[in-house]
């Protein structure tokens, strides 16, 4: 094991005092709004700077290493193009997102409920829940991986004459720390323990990328780049194998645009946040600044790739498939020195606890509020209600370390995150379509939803059965291929269903309830300055 | 400040991407300061508004009457 015992002392220091800043805060939370939205009190740079964590998270670190290594900074030009329609669209203008904050609810699955049906907000659930827990269930595993390969750790660890597998007991580990931060105090102690958490993650970051620079010298990290993927590395339209091509940016951004509107931890913490504005406001800075974080972290995986190059080595004791995913953890463990070393796995542990987190929140919440309370006759106390949210914790946490024991990679880790999003990605459509066409109605919602369900999973359980039926060959269809088609046959169907069939919309207007909201705060901070704080 | 590819082909866009993540980094690495200084009054209003909070029970997930009204 290459950790030192500073490293243990600067990671205890760090878990300790967040454990105690969670537990204080823990006594604040008094209401379920207080423990999944805040009380609706956060403002933007609070939500900027614990939104930050909440997307770095372990499993998008080893995810964005793994693109750095394969294809340098090609994502460069995509990003963009992405920036130049987002930034405007959600940023400027709060195209939905500002409209999802004024409806009040908590949930994409209450939203469904109040514009189309309450048989309609159990699918959705179901369904968002479904395609949240199996995307999620991989992350614990990759972080366990990940931190095995940059810790040196060997296959089995004997503790008390038990031998173990080391992967399982950080995999065990890092879900305990999962547990225990979501219990306490749920979104109040999250935002909080989030924004020092983003502290710690960007200085590790920061600290890092500089170290390896400094190294290698800027000269050989982008020379060595050039050399290795030649334009492949900077343009990601050249056409060779593996570079990410038109229609993976078309899939990218169609996604980005739905899941503003139907990813329960974004929109959990849209409906977090003090006003409509602030919810477009906080957007707009943060994706301003998103590209540096992804060049940072990207980083790494460039500057194993600039150092190692293409060839696995010898002492690489996994499975030479598993090589691009755990590249960068096994040269950062050849090349962090101690404290750094501290630092970086604080990084990671943080990045693990931030982002799990928020999502183990947001589907719990999905779970328990859409899933279960719809079924019962009296609505759950407070306590019972914040309750049966934890236990759904518990058990979701469990469900992953067993996913985790029998977890085999059939794609690079981005795209089957990407592609199972696409499931929820379709209720994007029905939300979207609902905040804006009035002649939206559920039979149209219910064909959107049903095929983006029913495609992403067919591809993965196709893509299974051919690895174990082929091995040796490349499944035909790429992930983009299936998201993007899955996105216009949905939209189309709504589209087509909504016409032909009767309307029965319950639509209002969310551009007026925004209006309103926005102003009504203009008129109390003009009245009382005190209440805005005068920062904003 | 480095040499790039010479080839025309790998050049221009090594060169573009180089001062673009450089540019994006340094500004990000601004950023987060900014973030993490007014984060704190931000922190400071959550908690005074905590404590302050009227609890609304009814304010768990359900969709009421109410909610239809708004429409």
């Amino acid at each position: 094991m290459n950790v030192a015992r500073i490293d243990w002392i600067i990671i205890g220091v760090f878990f300790v005092t967040l454990l105690g800043l969670a537990i204080y805060i823990n006594t604040l939370c008094r209401s379920v709004a207080d423990y999944l939205v805040s009380a609706r009190k956060v403002r933007m740079w609070l939500g900027i700077g614990a939104g930050i964590a909440g997307e770095i998270g372990l499993v998008s670190i080893a995810g964005m290493c793994e693109q750095g290594y394969r294809r340098g900074y090609a994502f460069t030009l995509l990003q963009i193009f992405s920036i130049a329609i987002m930034v405007p669209l959600f940023g400027i203008w709060g195209f939905g997102i500002q409209r999802f904050r004024a409806s009040k609810a908590m949930s994409v699955p209450q939203y469904i409920e109040m514009r189309y049906s309450k048989r309609l907000r159990i699918i959705t659930g179901f369904t968002n829940c479904l395609a949240g827990v199996i995307q999620m269930s991989i992350f614990p595993i990759i972080g366990a991986r990940f931190l095995a390969v940059l810790m040196k750790l060997p296959e089995t660890i004997s503790i008390a004459g038990i031998p173990m597998q080391s992967v399982l007991l950080i995999m065990g580990l890092l879900l305990i720390c999962n547990i225990v931060f979501t219990y306490l105090g749920g979104s109040i102690t999250m935002t909080v323990t989030n924004f020092f958490m983003m502290i710690v993650i960007m200085g590790a970051i920061c600290w890092l990328m500089m170290h390896l620079i400094s190294q290698s010298g800027l000269q050989a990290y982008w020379t060595n780049l050039e050399k290795n993927l030649g334009k492949a590395a900077f343009y990601p339209f050249t056409g060779t194998d593996g570079n990410y091509g038109i229609l993976f940016f078309l899939w990218s951004t169609l996604m980005g645009i739905l899941l503003q509107f139907s990813y329960g931890p974004y929109l959990q913490k849209y409906a977090s946040m003090d006003k409509p504005k602030t919810v477009s406001r906080s957007y707009f800075l943060g994706a301003m600044f998103v590209s540096g974080r992804l060049f940072l972290v990207m980083g790494f995986g460039v500057a194993t790739l600039a150092s190692l190059g293409t060839t696995v080595p010898a002492d690489f004791h996994l499975a030479a498939a598993d090589w691009g995913q755990m590249s960068t953890a096994y040269y950062l463990a050849r090349h962090t020195p101690p404290v750094l070393m501290g630092f970086w796995l604080s990084c990671l542990l943080f990045a693990d606890i931030s982002s799990t987190d928020q999502y183990l929140l947001s589907w719990s919440t999905s779970i328990v509020n859409d899933c279960i309370m719809p079924f019962r006759k009296k609505p759950f106390e407070q306590k019972a209600h914040i309750r049966a949210i934890r236990l759904t914790i518990v058990a979701m946490c469990a469900f992953f370390f067993l996913v985790g024991m029998i977890y085999k990679p059939t794609m690079p880790i981005w795209e089957f995150l990407w592609l199972i999003a696409n499931i929820i990605g379709g209720t994007g459509i029905a939300v979207l379509f609902g905040m804006y066409w009035k002649r939206a109605n559920t039979a149209g919602a219910y064909a959107a939803i049903a095929c983006n369900l029913v495609i992403p999973l067919a591809d993965q359980i196709a893509r299974y059965i051919y690895s174990v039926k082929r091995p040796s060959m490349t499944y035909p269809l790429a992930p983009q291929q299936t998201g993007f088609w899955a996105y216009i046959i949905g939209m189309l169907l709504l589209v087509i269903v909504s016409l032909l069939t009767k309307s029965e919309h319950k639509y209002w207007d969310l551009g007026k309830a925004v209006r309103e909201m926005n102003d009504a705060e203009q008129t109390d901070s003009s009245r009382n300055p005190s209440s805005t704080g005068g920062i904003q | 400040m480095i040499q790039f590819s010479t080839d025309p082909n790998i050049g221009p866009w090594s060169k573009f991407v180089f001062w673009f993540a450089m540019i994006n980094t340094i500004a990000t690495m601004a950023f987060t300061l900014v973030v993490i200084f007014f984060g704190f009054f931000d922190l400071k209003f959550l908690f005074k508004a905590l404590r302050e909070e009227r609890i609304d029970v009814t304010d768990d997930g359900r969709v009421s009457e109410s909610d239809t009204l708004q429409k």
